[in-house]
């Protein structure tokens, strides 16, 4: 039942490699935005240190929802997804490799890029364990989360506005408790409990969305030529 | 033994076609006819499962053909109007991953004979996309050669293959069907009178209009 998942998981990471700009462009948007603050707002380190987290979490939502609206598009383009659906393995997890590889190329290479990141804005270097653990919990959040607005935009032409119309108030609670978690840090308060209602997010995101998305794809084949 | 029982199809308020019984032998050609839009492809993707079909309305072997322990997906090959191809893979990257997705391995050897089948022998390493719209189909088409299945859905198979690629691929329709393969195809090519095969016209289901 597996084998599927992981032939299809390094498919998509294959392609990802060889379509660099698929994934280089959101990252490169992440990148830019957190330059460009300090030289619009203002580069007084202790102000940065203070909007730093926000930023940094802006930046990560924002080039995560503009790489999910190309997650099953190319693959509805070139009659790969119908394949998709006649491959004898629950669709829920093929949806799940999908999102998992496009995560790997996005939210990750996000997440270890942070670092450098959170010097660039000043923050202190004790945050940054804590800083990426919520990058890393949450982009994998948004990714699942986005992926079930992607799915059901897919037969659209343009679905990107959608995508992100849909998706984005799911994408709220995740952001709060992330640059709370950080800035509580910041603060030397206790973080277990906004850890634990990230990680219970994505516990969520994790069992149900694959199934939600599965449908939606179900539904765009079915009605979508 | 493939059996469809009474179904029926409805793009918006026109209906496609309705009570469509058919039963399709082992060996048996079959080829669905009728005008642009009456629902060819409809059909066949209602018997891959990929459009909503009548509940038991597709059968496989005597039972419901889409309940969850079938044996049904794992035996057809669907092949619709697009290729289903990756354009940045190579032609053998694709196939493999192709069959490893559908849980068959391939050897290098299939590949290449498969490949020399398809009239596209020393293409293996070339990415899909330097190729021309005949040879992407040719590629589709090698999983034919490829894949176990018991039953082709091909719609418009013929598309965009030369003169020899039609003759081969009837060809090897006949040899599939020979061997006990059961195949449904959608095409306005004239099929050659050696494919023997049956004719399933859609316009004879289609609802006549005023007839409710």
């Amino acid at each position: 039942m597996s084998a599927p998942f992981f032939a299809l998981l390094r498919r998509d990471i294959k392609l990802g490699m060889r379509q660099s700009g698929e994934w280089v462009n959101p990252l490169a948007f992440f990148v830019m935005v957190i330059t460009l603050v300090p030289l619009a707002v203002s580069p007084t380190p202790a102000l940065l240190a203070q909007v730093g987290p926000g930023i940094l979490w802006i930046a990560a939502l924002l080039s995560v929802l503009l790489a999910m609206d190309s997650l099953f598009r190319q693959d509805f383009d070139d009659g790969s997804l119908e394949q998709l659906l006649l491959i004898p393995s629950p669709l829920p997890l093929l949806v799940l490799a999908k999102v998992l590889a496009h995560w790997l190329l996005t939210g990750l290479s996000l997440t270890l890029l942070s670092p450098l990141m959170a010097v660039l804005l000043n923050l202190p270097l004790s945050v940054v364990p804590v800083l990426m653990l919520t990058l890393l919990m949450g982009t994998l959040t948004l990714s699942l989360i986005s992926a079930i607005a992607a799915a059901l935009t897919v037969g659209l032409r343009r679905g990107g506005v959608l995508v992100t119309l849909i998706s984005l108030p799911l994408h709220i609670p995740v952001l709060i408790f992330a640059t709370a978690a950080v800035q509580a840090n910041i603060d030397g308060l206790p973080i277990i409990g906004f850890l634990a209602l990230l990680a219970a997010f994505l516990l969520i995101a994790l069992v149900l969305a694959p199934f939600a998305a599965a449908a939606s794809l179900r539904l765009a084949i079915a009605g979508g030529e | 033994m493939l059996e469809l029982v009474q179904l029926n199809a409805w793009r918006d308020d026109r209906c496609l076609y309705t009570d469509l019984s058919v039963t399709v032998q082992a060996g048996d050609v079959l080829h669905v006819q009728g005008a642009n839009g009456a629902g060819k492809t409809t059909l066949l993707q209602q018997l891959a499962g990929l459009r909503a079909s009548p509940k038991a309305g597709v059968r496989w072997l005597q039972k419901p053909a889409f309940s969850l322990e079938s044996e049904y997906i794992k035996s057809l090959i669907y092949l619709g109007h697009l290729s289903g191809l990756k354009a940045a893979l190579t032609v053998s990257e694709n196939l493999k991953i192709m069959s490893s997705l559908r849980q068959h391995e391939l050897a290098e050897a299939q590949i290449e004979q498969a490949l020399v089948n398809v009239g596209l022998y020393g293409y293996d390493e070339s990415p899909v996309q330097q190729l021309s719209a005949g040879q992407k189909r040719r590629v589709a088409l090698a999983r034919l050669y490829l894949e176990p299945a018991k039953l082709w859905l091909l719609d418009e198979p013929f598309s965009s293959l030369d003169k020899q690629g039609v003759s081969d691929l009837e060809q090897c329709i006949i040899n599939f069907a020979a061997q006990g393969g059961m195949v449904l195809l959608t095409t306005h090519h004239p099929l050659s009178a050696r494919c023997e095969a049956k004719s399933l016209n859609l316009s004879a289901y289609a609802q006549a209009m005023g007839d409710d």
